[in-house]
């Protein structure tokens, strides 16, 4: 069962590969498949099956379909109606299908099924996207009409590749960061990874460094590791062997996801929301002023917590929301509740989770999440002319797709939600170079009231400069500027004189608004 | 019509029945080989135009059909439903949602019961923890001799 070591195997899957296809009934010729993304990766014959599957679709709903024969596949099938001035009944008969290689579990299934609801829900909300399926018959319309077509047609595609992505990261997510994590487990290949990090290295010098630091520990067997799993190439030219590291793995604590989850779902819980978001900037304003070794070696610890079966699962869980303590016994069989309370205990040890009371109840919450970062090593992240990561937490986060079909939110949740946006955003760029050499002068307390609603949310921040003006800001200032978060801290330390006056006299309890 | 006999190049069987036999409907012995499996999960699923049927192969004797309604499939309650399934580790037969009609949905669920390791009570109870259902129903199905 769930939750208790020894009691289940964490099944050890690989990568899953998929598809995404975008059907829609033609009026002339019947469903097809209008968009399929990776784009070669079926073939016409293919297509034509998944497109055919649109006929066991009669309602708004999912199915799952099995291919039979030489294709051999799954796919998970959500079929769905938009509004549309051109179509008879004025409605486009759509389906989104997402295409398994391979079996998934079904807890998987229903992730990539929420994503393609997602995506479904942003075609609803838009009134004109109809237009994107008239592509094929372009000149049956005027010039005006023309453009719109292709520009609604672009638009799905992006949609389409963004839908890809989020899926496969749901599918990935599960497979690669345990399998880094167990990679990362053994301390030569952790050090050998390290060691490359600074530049190339012959092998026989690497093998020098190795046999000294690791004299027990198999060379020949740690390369092939590190090279199965792509994280070195092993160049020779001549009579020079150079082992390159090609990408190399930050494990860092970040905000957990599951907050913007809860938040968009029901504006009623905005309450304690507003709680555990201060304890998780509580736990912020400690982390991000740690030194890079005291993070390396967190870090480290980290990644024997994701390697542990059992640690995993409870993370896994608490990813998606916070549990009730008091329910929590009754999620495993009576044997497994020690090794259930062992867990919690050491993830609260590690200020992954905290116990969070709310009102007479006591919750298990996630404060910091672990992530697995691939990245490129030192010495080539330095010849890569501008490259800034997207910080996926706040992105995710700065949705545009409405809560629910037909409706748009509110002013004050899409202020409140950039707001949001931009505050975990700044978390996540925080972890730059320059910023661990400023140390904060005083905490400054930020608290905003939507002007509207008078909704009050409060951030606290040793680092957030210009928090006078975030206050202020509305949904659309704030697009702009979150892109200048990252030109804000490259400059000097001290920032604006605005900004740092407030810094240094602000009070932490003050919740005044600022002027 | 005459049934061919199934080859690696079938996708499918195909029958015409009169409505008076379509009651004993059977699946032909080559196709049920294929399978070790002693009993079949027959899910009917009756359409506008047309009667589904999936058909699948387990060693179980029970299973336990949920059905939740709901007023519609946002992505907030389907990744609360993976959160549960994931948690529970629950053994899903079997999946499908479909919306009836406007603010009413209906998902199922088929799971083996011999590989449940909640009771039912605590099964309906998590749920309906999901917020923004209208409704949980647990039924069990017992193998038919």
């Amino acid at each position: 069962m769930v939750l208790a070591v020894g009691e289940m195997e964490w099944s050890r899957r690989e990568n899953v590969v998929i598809t995404v296809t975008l059907s829609f009934f033609h009026r002339k010729i019947g469903p097809i498949v209008l968009l399929a993304y990776p784009e070669q990766s079926l073939s016409e014959n293919e297509k034509m099956r998944i497109a055919d599957i649109m006929d066991q679709a009669f309602e708004e709903g999912f199915f799952t379909h099995s291919f039979s024969g030489d294709l051999g596949k799954t796919s998970m099938n959500y079929y769905f109606e938009i509004y549309s001035d051109w179509a008879r009944g004025n409605k486009e008969m759509l389906m989104i299908s997402i295409i398994f290689e391979q079996a998934v579990s079904s807890d998987l299934e229903h992730l990539v099924l929420s994503k393609t609801i997602g995506f479904a829900e942003k075609l609803k909300a838009n009134k004109e996207i109809y237009k994107a399926f008239y592509i094929n018959d372009l000149e049956a319309y005027d010039a005006a009409e023309r453009e719109l077509i292709t520009q609604m047609n672009e638009k799905i595609r992006v949609w389409i590749k963004e839908l890809y992505w989020a899926a496969l990261e749901d599918t990935r997510k599960k497979t690669q960061e345990e399998k880094i994590a167990n990679t990362l487990l053994s301390p030569e290949i952790y050090q050998t990874i390290k060691r490359l990090g600074v530049g190339p290295i012959s092998l026989e010098d690497l093998k020098e460094w190795f046999t000294e630091n690791f004299p027990d520990s198999d060379f020949e067997a740690t390369l092939k590791k590190l090279e199965t799993e792509k994280f070195i190439f092993i160049n020779t030219i001549g009579v020079e062997t150079y082992i390159l590291l090609v990408r190399d793995v930050k494990v860092t604590r970040v905000p957990p996801e599951c907050v913007m989850d809860i938040f968009t779902m029901d504006v009623g819980l905005q309450a304690i929301v507003d709680a555990y978001i201060e304890r998780v900037a509580s736990f912020f304003n400690d982390y991000e002023v740690l030194s890079e070794e005291e993070k390396e070696r967190d870090g480290r610890t980290l990644v024997k917590f994701v390697a542990n079966p059992r640690t995993y699962k409870v993370l896994s869980q608490l990813r998606s929301g916070p549990i009730l303590k008091r329910e929590l016994p009754g999620l495993v069989p009576e044997r497994s509740l020690k090794s259930l309370y062992q867990t919690l205990e050491e993830l609260q040890r590690q200020r992954i989770i905290e116990h969070f009371p709310w009102k007479g109840e006591e919750y298990v919450i996630l404060i910091a999440d672990v992530q697995f970062s691939i990245k490129f090593p030192n010495y080539l992240e330095r010849l890569l002319p501008g490259r800034v990561a997207k910080p996926t937490v706040a992105e995710s986060f700065r949705a545009t797709s409405p809560i629910k079909p037909y409706a748009t939110p509110s002013e004050p949740q899409k202020r409140i939600r950039e707001k949001l946006a931009f505050f975990f955003q700044h978390l996540q760029n925080r972890g730059k170079t320059e910023r661990q050499e400023r140390k904060p002068k005083a905490t400054a307390a930020l608290t905003v009231i939507d002007d509207e609603s008078r909704e009050i949310f409060a951030i606290e921040d040793p680092f957030l400069e210009g928090w006078e003006k975030l206050a202020k800001m509305g949904a659309q200032d704030h697009q702009d500027e979150g892109e200048g978060v990252d030109d804000r801290e490259r400059e000097s330390p001290g920032g604006g004189e605005e900004g740092k006056g407030n810094a240094e006299g602000g009070d932490a309890d003050d919740p005044t608004p600022p002027d | 019509m005459r049934l061919k006999k199934m080859t690696k190049n079938d996708l499918s069987r195909g029958q015409l029945l009169p409505r008076e036999r379509l009651a004993a409907l059977r699946i032909p012995n080559e196709i049920l080989e294929n399978f070790s499996e002693r009993n079949f999960l027959v899910v009917i699923a009756p359409r506008s135009n047309i009667i589904k049927i999936n058909v699948f192969p387990t060693d179980s004797k029970s299973i336990v059909k949920v059905l939740i309604k709901l007023r519609e499939f946002s992505p907030y309650i389907v990744k609360k439903i993976a959160s549960i399934i994931r948690r529970l580790s629950l053994p899903n037969l079997f999946t499908s949602g479909m919306c009836v009609e406007e603010n009413r949905c209906i998902y199922e669920a088929y799971i083996d019961k011999s590989k449940l390791d909640v009771s039912l009570d605590d099964l309906r109870a998590s749920f309906e923890e999901i917020g923004d259902i209208q409704a949980v129903e647990i039924t069990e199905l017992n193998l038919e001799l």
